[in-house]
């Protein structure tokens, strides 16, 4: 072989994906580990690319990964981007300085995002904030809040935003409950307002609604871009809360009202709402007009909308930008040209001061040059031809990001012409590629498999052997021990509504049971769902008890609770091997009434969970940072036992966590 | 004096080509000398090109010579235009069915005179020869020596396992 230059390389490495500005896909993943090992030459540049972009699932050990980092410098500084994105089976909750710890080890971090996890909450109030400041990023993204599970007011007892110092702050679908906000207590002391120059919401946010109650807020000068999409007429008051307070200082504003537009509201005077008048120093405007469907249905709705924010906008103005995603093909043009002449000539009439007006075309659809044909149907020929109005290609569709859903949902948001022809934009992976490149939109050449969610399933790459490998993948797992892989997989064909013919060996646990495929309709139990209380067998063999366990902790049923300390298992009169199975196991187990089994939390024997002691107290968790040391004692099972009523009724959010299985565990 | 819309390349073996300047003019290093030359009769050597390569180089260049007009603009930016290049046309893979050293050394060649999209094209074709395979599979594929120990390669795989999908 030609002696290939260490550039050369890189860049056939790159190719590995489907292109450098993407993320990579699991088989990609697996490519560039494999090129990683070819030789001396190939290791740098593929462990560049491998670890360019980190996600970890939330059933991972983030200390493990801390503790990876450490050992390996090399490694951390490839990272420039790290997530956490939420598993489908069960997730840690995320101490905040874990994070915080991670991120010091990363010198060229860049782009955060943590997607649909559980942060949890400053270890005590007395605990101060790092010595060391607001730590330092290009991008936070904090999202989906909402879904994480075990989201409790005590997650929010800080202020979480106040770790960083950022340019850009994304808060999307995170909870807004009032009840999470209104009664906490909250650290701050001596820690600056939050430095962010730009912040993109949806609708309400409990981290930026606690930044505000907790008496902070964002710096009042920092904020220059707010960028806001709203999607309910509470959404447009919320962000007009933003423009007012922070008036003084921005000077750019991206609006997106399309999702509320198109449902007409009726409310009078709903868009000044915005306070956009307040913001007297404004310089730029950005509407987005990109609808979920046929934009042409609706560009009249959303010209009004437009208009009605123009009509409120400071008279000093100097650029007005119309992105126009959708446009797919002349006839329609013709359609929404004197909707967008409209706001042109609007803002031609009521900004002196305008310098351009920005137009952003899809040109892969529309030619500059049938576009301005169209506007000159409306418009004067000589502001079409002129120096005001520009021309832009706005490439992709803009990938929503409120409505967006878990990460781990990868989901076309294309144009039904875009799947026609072959070009699906996925929400993440745009998503990504927009944070990796600091670009406004990345598409995605990625064909149908993509569509299909190949991420999980890869349905389209060799569909026969996919299956043969998977299934023999499976089986060797299952040979090893019944740990959670096997039943992530079969949880994955179950959704996906294909049935592979697994079957679960019966001499693999003690409660065969407990593993015959008919009985495991939901082996994983998937958030939301309702629980019967019929699982906890299989959720607890599955955690390591052996039925011989389970069945002594049954037999315990009779009293109303559980000390899950060596002692009070004792007291209960357990057999000492199951005391020590529960004490290594950490079981926590929550039963409602009708079981007659209360099982509080416990903190056995170790008592820690990444760096804290962890005590349930009457539903209140509490902390206690372990300043010196860190162990993990394998922390198994934090589950709410509950039918579907009980889930309904409740108030707070039950969830389980659990480490990866890290070896197979035999009971006596 | 010559037609000055042609200029002669010479390859480090001697063999020198008469080619357009429009065509040249997609190698950035080569632009970048018309213009210091200004209009000159002189031949431009290519010291580490040999004939065999220039002539594929060449040929490229010809093939896609109208792509700059197509993709160049003032809107388009450099990610989009290579975006294009993601999907190897069929031109672009007959091109470098070729043996694997001639291959190399086009993409060798192609990055020392810059001349972006060939680059581009060569490694996507390389990478997807790549994809999907084990580390000895690409060493058979490439004639490449695994200088690695088993220790060093069992190590690098409990590394890159936080990077891996599990």
């Amino acid at each position: 072989m030609v002696s290939l230059p260490v550039e050369i390389v890189h860049l056939i490495l790159e190719w590995t994906g489907d292109g450098p500005w993407l993320s990579l896909s699991s088989r990609d993943r697996r490519t560039l580990s494999s090129c990683s090992r070819v030789c001396r030459a190939w290791k740098d540049p593929a462990q560049s690319l491998l670890y360019r972009m980190v996600v970890l699932d939330s059933d991972q050990r983030y200390d493990l990964f801390r503790d990876f980092l450490a050992s390996t410098p090399r490694i951390a500084a490839y990272i420039h981007y790290f997530g956490i994105e939420r598993s489908y089976h069960d997730t840690y909750p995320l101490p905040p300085f874990l994070l915080r710890e991670i991120l010091e080890l990363l010198p060229h971090i860049d782009t955060v995002e943590l997607d649909s996890i559980t942060m949890l909450g400053w270890p005590t109030l007395f605990v101060p904030y790092p010595e060391e400041g607001p730590f330092r990023l290009r991008r936070l993204v904090v999202r989906g809040t909402e879904h994480g599970p075990y989201f409790n007011r005590h997650c929010m007892r800080f202020d979480f935003l106040r770790l960083f110092a950022v340019d850009e702050l994304a808060c999307y679908g995170n909870a807004d409950s009032d009840e999470l906000t209104h009664t906490m207590k909250v650290n701050r002391r001596g820690v600056p307002n939050p430095r962010v120059r730009r912040l993109e919401i949806v609708g309400r946010d409990c981290y930026l609604d606690f930044n505000e109650k907790s008496g902070g807020g964002l710096d009042p000068d920092a904020l220059e871009t707010l960028d806001i999409e709203t999607e309910d007429e509470a959404g447009v008051k919320y962000a007009g809360r933003f423009l007012k307070r922070y008036a003084r200082s921005i000077r750019h504003v991206v609006l997106d009202v399309c999702y509320l537009a198109k449902r007409k509201p009726r409310k009078p005077n709903l868009w000044k709402a915005y306070n956009i008048d307040a913001c007297v120093r404004l310089e730029t405007l950005t509407f987005h007009l990109s609808p979920e469907d046929s934009w042409r249905d609706n560009a009249e709705e959303y010209a009004k909308a437009y208009g009605a924010v123009l009509e409120s906008t400071t008279r000093t103005l100097r650029e007005l930008t119309l992105i126009t995603w959708y446009t797919e093909k002349v006839e329609e043009l013709e359609e929404v040209a004197p909707h967008i002449s409209q706001l042109i000539t609007q803002a031609m009439a009521r900004f002196k001061r305008l310098e351009k007006v920005v137009l952003m075309v899809q040109r892969r659809f529309v030619t500059f040059e049938e576009y301005k044909a169209a506007l000159r149907k409306h418009l004067p020929a000589d502001t079409v031809d002129g120096n005001l109005l520009q021309f832009k290609d706005a490439g992709a569709p803009k990938a929503s990001a409120g409505r967006a859903g878990s990460v781990s949902d990868i989901t076309s948001t294309g144009t039904a012409r875009d799947q026609a022809t072959g070009v699906i934009v996925l929400s993440q992976m745009a998503r990504i590629g927009r944070q990796q490149l600091g670009k406004s939109d990345v598409d995605l050449d990625a064909g149908a498999a993509e569509s299909d969610n190949s991420e999980e399933f890869p349905l389209h790459d060799g569909l026969a052997d996919t299956y043969a490998a998977e299934h023999a993948r499976v089986d060797r797992i299952i040979r090893d021990y019944p740990p959670r892989l096997q039943l992530e997989r079969w949880h994955y064909h179950h959704r996906k509504g294909v049935e592979l013919p697994i079957q679960f060996p019966r001499q693999i646990c003690d409660d065969p049971d407990a593993y015959e495929p008919h009985s495991i309709r939901y082996p994983i139990l998937y958030w939301g769902f309702p629980y019967k209380k019929g699982y906890l067998t299989r959720f607890a063999i599955r955690h390591g008890l052996s039925s011989q366990a389970l069945t002594a902790l049954r037999d315990a049923v009779g009293q109303d609770t559980i000390q899950f300390t060596p002692e009070g298992l004792r007291a209960c009169g357990l057999p000492a091997h199951v005391v020590d199975t529960l004490a290594r196991e950490a079981v926590v187990l929550h039963m409602r009434e009708r079981s007659g089994l209360h099982v509080d939390w416990a903190c056995p024997v170790s008592s820690v969970y990444q760096g804290m002691v962890v005590v349930l107290d009457n539903r209140r968790v509490q902390y206690h940072r372990i300043p010196d040391k860190v162990f993990w004692p394998g922390i198994k099972v934090l589950r709410e036992m509950m039918n579907e009523e009980d889930y309904e009724s409740s108030a707070m959010w039950y969830w389980s966590w659990e480490n990866a299985f890290p070896e197979p565990v035999h009971s006596p | 004096m010559g037609d000055s819309n042609r200029l002669t390349l010479v390859a480090s073996d001697g063999g020198k080509f008469v080619v357009d300047k429009e065509v040249v003019q997609m190698s950035v290093l080569l632009k970048n000398m018309i213009e210091d030359l200004g209009e000159t009769d002189e031949s431009i050597p290519i010291p580490n090109v040999t004939s065999p390569v220039l002539t594929k180089v060449i040929e490229f260049c010809e093939n896609h010579r109208t792509d700059a007009a197509r993709t160049d603009g003032p809107n388009v930016d450099g990610d989009d235009a290579r975006m294009r290049t993601a999907v190897v046309s069929d031109w672009d893979r007959q091109f470098f069915d070729v043996d694997q050293d001639l291959m190399f050394e086009i993409i060798v060649a192609a990055n020392y005179l810059d001349i972006k999209s060939l680059v581009d094209v060569g490694c996507k074709v390389v990478a997807d020869m790549i994809k999907g395979k084990s580390p000895q599979e690409i060493r058979d594929l490439f004639d490449i020596v695994n200088d690695f120990s088993p220790e060093e390669e069992a190590a690098l795989r409990k590394e890159n396992e936080w990077a891996n999908d599990r």
